[in-house]
């Protein structure tokens, strides 16, 4: 050992504990602890493993019903016709080989009083600490016509799996000449981007293989991630391909119907081929069950302890939380996974819980080998997240191909690093 | 180092790791391990602000994102300084780097450093 040994050091000495680099540690009290996380995507998986790696004397059970785990990031890149849904999915054994307990089950329901977690099979779960990692679920008829059986005709795809997949084969099987609509509702919403890289891509498969067919986009926002990036590469890439309504100009739905797959605005009927609705959302189930949502649907929580404010000794992370300026990404939730990895060990094990700065990244394809990026640097001191300022930002415009070309490589690797994190 | 000292004050814990080996905070100058029940100072702080490197770089040497366990230290640091310092710079680093401070980038740099001696 050739440096002197710093107070950072001893943090390091003891087992190596891998990619992570994390140390174990244990107190008596945290050996006992009962951890449990419902939900196993980007957050509630990463949760559970940087859990296992820090305490690995301690019981940390991970409720997920699905054996297999469907990635929305790059899954634009399927329904493009660009890449095979097996690329996007991961399964637990990564998780279970750590030590974490996986229930295959659905929480059905969360008791904060007697701390304990109500699963299908009617069986129940005690835990010191719950982490909720639900994601999203849709707000089935708040856009009249768009009810639980919508989306057999008109998919939303924004849940990554079947419905991915049905989109795509629509989209395949139209007719050249064909009018695809997509719906957009109003923010916040899972993925801010997603919906303008999938219109990228969308038109980049029907530029190239139904070239006189053309995406309409119905939006309800008048501004959105990456926007001058987005309009720049439209104008380029897809003039003939790609009309962006905003609200302004009659883009917002009020109304679709499966049946004459028509979407209905203020002022026009726009009879689709295809219609891809991506539906107004709110936090997944299980967090109103648990009482952990507020008015708006979404989860308010203490910025820097993740611990819900509504209810004690429940953590929320990812899609479902209120943290912006935090998008719902899954760079957000993987980052959240590990901190509130560290705040539960903390707390299980007395110690107190500080502040940091966490950062955000997100990549958007523009075309099949060109993407466009965004960056965050934030703070979550005192509860709150706030900017740090004079970080962040976008990509710069008009730059090269050479630019785009390195962003849409630093993604593809991206989404490898993103769920080894997550899964192993 | 600000968070650092915050948290070796507030994360003192007795350490069992796996080697039962643990070191005592005043034992540090010492250079070596020693067996000891003292309390040890766990500091999460940096691992948490550390925590964002890895959602997109990982040991991989063959991506396009750099396995910065393959730097030393002080490499990282006057790599994650440039990119903070060069205001024309446009690539996700800097837009990143930005919002680091020199002490913060100093900290990470020899934690992520470090976890390559594992």
């Amino acid at each position: 050992m050739t440096k002197t040994i710093s107070r950072r050091d001893i943090m390091i000495l003891g087992a190596a504990t891998g990619l992570l680099g994390l140390t174990p540690f244990a107190s008596h009290a945290a050996s006992k602890a009962r951890i449990v996380i419902i939900g196993g995507g980007f957050g509630g998986a990463t949760a559970a493993r940087t859990l296992k790696q820090l305490l690995p004397d301690t019981q940390v059970t991970l409720v997920e019903p699905n054996p297999v785990f469907t990635a929305c990031p790059f899954s634009n890149l399927v329904i493009g016709g660009l890449r095979d849904i097996e690329e996007q999915e991961f399964g637990y054994e990564g998780i279970q080989k750590l030590g974490v307990q996986i229930v295959a089950q659905t929480a059905e329901g969360v008791d904060p009083q007697s701390r304990t977690v109500t699963l299908s099979d009617d069986s129940t779960l005690a835990y010191d600490r719950l982490i909720l990692s639900p994601g999203i679920s849709f707000r089935w008829n708040a856009l009249e016509g768009y009810d639980e059986s919508a989306p057999e005709r008109l998919p939303h795809a924004w849940k990554a799996g079947q419905q991915t997949l049905l989109l795509r084969d629509q989209l395949q099987a139209m007719e050249d000449g064909g009018v695809v609509v997509m719906t957009i509702p109003p923010a916040p919403f899972r993925c801010p981007p997603g919906p303008y890289e999938r219109a990228s891509v969308i038109a980049n498969y029907l530029k190239t293989e139904k070239p006189t067919s053309k995406l309409i986009m119905l939006d309800s926002n008048a501004r959105f991630s990456k926007m001058p990036l987005f309009q720049e590469a439209w104008a380029e890439h897809y003039p003939d391909h790609l009309e962006w309504r905003s609200p302004s100009e009659d883009g917002r739905v009020s109304r679709v119907s499966a049946s004459e797959l028509t979407a209905y605005t203020d002022f026009e009927d726009i009879k689709a081929d295809v219609m891809n609705v991506i539906p107004p959302q709110k936090a997944g189930t299980i967090a109103e069950v648990a009482g952990v949502t507020d008015a708006t649907g979404w989860c308010p929580i203490n910025a820097t302890t993740f611990e819900s404010t509504l209810q004690q000794s429940i953590h929320v992370i990812g899609d479902a939380t209120i943290a912006s300026p935090m998008p719902k990404s899954a760079f957000s939730a993987n980052l959240q996974g590990k901190l509130c990895a560290y705040t539960v060990a903390s707390l299980i094990s007395d110690q107190p819980v500080s502040p940091t700065t966490l950062a955000n990244t997100c990549y958007s394809f523009i075309t099949p080998e060109t993407a466009i990026s965004v960056v965050g640097v934030y703070r979550n001191d005192d509860g709150q997240f706030s900017n740090v300022d004079g970080a962040g930002g976008i990509s710069p415009l008009a730059a090269s191909a050479t630019i785009r070309e390195q962003e849409a490589r630093e993604a593809r690797s991206w989404f490898k690093t993103i769920t080894n994190e997550a899964f192993g | 180092m600000r968070t650092g000292s915050q948290m070796l004050v507030g994360l003192a814990v007795l350490a069992a790791a796996c080697s039962n080996e643990t070191v005592s905070p005043s034992s540090s100058s010492e250079g070596e391990q020693a067996k000891s029940l003292q309390p040890v100072a766990l500091d999460l702080s940096t691992q948490s602000i550390a925590a964002s490197c890895s959602g997109c770089h990982s040991s991989q040497m063959n991506s396009a994102l750099p396995a910065l366990d393959s730097y030393s230290g002080t490499d990282l640091e006057t790599r994650f300084l440039a990119y903070r310092n060069q205001s024309e710079g446009t690539t996700v680093m800097h837009r990143i780097a930005r919002g680091y401070t020199p002490e913060q980038i100093h900290e990470i740099s020899v934690y992520l450093s470090e976890d390559s001696d594992d």
